[in-house]
């Protein structure tokens, strides 16, 4: 038997899979998640009843938020980040990482790399949002988002600091956040944010 | 095709051979390599799932997770890329298609690991060692292809999705120039260095070439010789075969001469006795009545009838010599001089001839037969001389495997041109008047010489004597420790016969 057309054929099928395959891929990770609008002002928000509640206010200290879903793999994207730009942080700045926890679960639920990484870096915090309220206080519906408040209490950037879902590296918005960090803007730099959904659609609606 | 740099220059009929060699050393390589790439492909496949199951096996939304995209797209998309590749390795390992879709599948799966692993900086090393790798094709349109798809992959992802490849949507052509650029830094090196190791492969096929003819016509000179040499065996066989049927047709016609002399000497004796008696008889009745010339003519006839009796008797004694049962006993041949001597002693007394002798071995052969030998020999000596006395000496020099005997005199000698016809029957070198005899008794030495598995010759020159000299093997005596008795001189000895 002749194998020619067989094998043709079978090399355009993989070939169409693989050809598939690498755009399915490319455009999940390439799609960024609903994202909602965060406090311009972080007295905007109630906090006294959350655990971020001795946090603020801290006058003359910028603040950077970074809310994550502690099993989101790409969220470990968002924490090479950080590492990398940390040490090119010129003025004091307070990490307070937000890790969101089901209201069902315990506190070492958060026990992750994740958690582990970003609770490693300097002038840090972790801490717990059980149920996922300040996610929807301040407008975070996707891991890795990262919200920057000034001395003042402004935001000043929001979005995600990686280029891609759950892959590192140099990208404009991580350099625009480092670029606000050390030099005070009066805008709101806004960015995509790629990584897992923070609540589930019941937390969602609740 | 690259072409060879080599030195080696082949002959026409040769190159054909070389290409072959090359070609098959090519193919060789092609099909290891296959298999190497099958099989680094399926672990390469394995190691996806794995580090996606490891890096990101689950995504989540709240506190529900389901399978992340990257595990389904590690073992699919990652056994789809793997497939071909391997399916055409085990179906088609050698041909030229199968190598270009490894190269294909290699560079895909470079994409996916670095997908999968979060285009972390350390996998984009796969790029370049699979690069490499496929360099050990020694086939450079391979890096072609496998570059090709690097470049495409970049530039098609480049242009639809730039943060994807490059962290930023500004600059992507320049980017694709750069990322591109040091692959093909790479590609430049890996290709040098292919073309050097194809030349390599060239003089070494040339090489291999060229040792296959030599060797080929070593062989076929080897073969040709020895045959030449097979069919010089079978004709020298052949001589050989022939040599001994005549020297078996020689002994046959010999025994039958010595059959027929010893059957008409001894017939002839009868008619010869008879003829000398009656002539003896005939010369008594009628004596008185015959003239001189009368008497003269039957004197001749008397003489003529002793002579031929004589004749006849010594011919009878020679055929004795050659075909009489012949002993092959330890002799003592100082023993058997003795005896000789002996015989022969009127006769020196008469010449007064002074005779020495060397110590004499034991030999093995028939006592009666040595002794004769040597009274010969001495007669001889006695005979041949002039005024002088005799001066006989009886020689015995002992060789590596032979004892050299002989009896030197200093009688009229001989021409060296004699020296073979003094040994036929009959030959003489003086008239009958000069010296007495019948010309056989030589003949009888050296029959008597060959029986004992020895020669005959004789050292000679006119006025300077002659030197009659033979030889004998040595004999050798094994003495059983047990049974000897040394003191015992007729200890029976085991002697070996020639």
């Amino acid at each position: 038997m002749n194998s020619r057309p067989v094998l043709l054929m079978t090399f355009v099928a993989l070939f169409a899979m693989a050809a598939i395959g690498f755009v399915q891929l490319t455009d999940y990770s390439s799609r960024p998640g609903k994202s909602g609008q965060a406090p311009l002002r972080v007295t905007d928000v109630r906090l006294s009843d959350t655990s971020l509640a001795d946090a603020f206010p801290a006058p003359g200290v910028p603040t950077l938020l970074v809310f994550y879903h502690p099993k989101c793999p790409c969220t470990v994207a968002t924490v090479r980040v950080l590492e990398r730009l940390q040490p090119r942080f010129r003025p004091k700045l307070r990490i307070t990482a937000v890790a969101y926890c089901p209201g069902d679960q315990q506190d070492t639920w958060i026990e992750s790399r994740t958690t582990t990484a970003l609770s490693k870096l300097a002038s840090s915090q972790v801490v717990v949002d059980r149920g996922g309220k300040l996610c929807k206080r301040f407008g975070v519906f996707v891991s890795g988002q990262v919200l920057l408040y000034d001395g003042e209490g402004r935001l000043s950037f929001s979005g995600g600091i990686t280029p891609y879902r759950g892959h590192e590296g140099d990208s404009p918005s991580s350099l625009d956040l480092l670029k606000r960090i050390n030099t005070s803007h009066d805008d709101c730099g806004s960015w995509p944010v790629f990584g897992c959904s923070m609540l589930s659609d019941s937390e969602r609606q609740r | 095709m690259w072409m060879s740099n080599a030195t080696t220059v082949l002959d026409a009929d040769d190159q054909p051979r070389a290409d072959a060699l090359f070609r098959a050393q090519q193919s060789l390589i092609h099909h290891r390599t296959d298999r190497l790439f099958a099989a680094l492909m399926v672990i390469q496949w394995l190691a996806g799932i794995a580090a996606a199951l490891w890096i990101s096996p689950r995504t989540w939304s709240g506190a529900i997770s389901q399978p992340h995209l990257h595990v389904w797209a590690a073992i699919l998309l990652g056994g789809a890329i793997t497939a071909l590749p391997v399916l055409l390795a085990w179906k088609r390992p050698g041909h030229g298609l199968t190598r270009h879709v490894i190269a294909v599948g290699q560079m895909l799966t470079s994409a996916l690991l670095i997908h999968l692993t979060g285009g972390r900086i350390e996998t984009h090393f796969h790029i370049f060692g699979s690069l490499a790798f496929l360099a050990c094709y020694r086939d450079w349109r391979v890096l072609c292809t496998a570059t090709i798809v690097v470049a495409a992959d970049h530039g098609l992802r480049g242009w639809l999705w730039p943060e994807s490849v490059y962290g930023v949507i500004a600059g992507a052509p320049l980017r694709l120039v750069e990322h591109s650029g040091w692959v093909v830094f790479e590609d430049i090196f890996l290709i040098v260095t292919i073309r050097q190791s194809l030349a390599d492969m060239r003089r070494n096929a040339d090489h291999q070439a060229e040792l296959e003819s030599t060797n080929s016509r070593i062989e076929a000179e080897v073969t040709r010789r020895t045959e030449e040499l097979r069919q010089a065996m079978d004709e020298t066989a052949r001589a050989s075969r022939q040599l001994i049927d005549a020297n078996k047709a020689l002994e046959e016609q010999n025994k039958e001469l010595d059959q027929f002399t010893y059957v008409a000497s001894h017939d002839l004796q009868e008619p010869v006795r008879k003829l000398v008696s009656f002539s003896r008889l005939l010369e008594q009745d009628i004596d008185g009545d015959l003239n001189e010339d009368a008497k003269r003519d039957l004197q001749f006839i008397v003489d003529a009838a002793k002579r031929m009796r004589t004749l006849v008797q010594a011919l009878l004694e020679l055929s004795r010599v050659g075909r009489s049962a012949m002993k092959h006993d330890p002799v003592d041949l100082n023993r058997c001089i003795n005896e000789a001597l002996e015989a022969l002693d009127l006769k020196i007394h008469e010449t007064g001839a002074v005779i020495t002798r060397d110590e004499f071995p034991v030999v093995i052969g028939d006592q009666t037969m040595l002794t004769q030998l040597f009274q010969n020999l001495v007669s001889n000596a006695l005979k041949f001389t002039e005024e002088a006395t005799p001066e006989i000496h009886l020689t015995a020099t002992a060789e590596d495997d032979h004892w050299t005997l002989g009896v030197r005199d200093n009688g009229i000698g001989m021409k060296s041109e004699y020296a073979e016809r003094i040994f036929q029957p009959f030959q003489r070198l003086h008239n009958r008047g000069e010296y007495e005899g019948t010309g056989i008794g030589l003949s009888i030495c050296k029959k008597t010489v060959q029986r004992h598995c020895g020669e005959i010759w004789v050292e000679s020159d006119i006025g300077r004597g002659a030197h009659f000299r033979f030889t004998l093997p040595v004999a050798e005596i094994d003495t059983p420790e047990t049974d000897r008795d040394e003191s015992e001189p007729g200890a029976e000895l085991e002697l070996a016969t020639c």
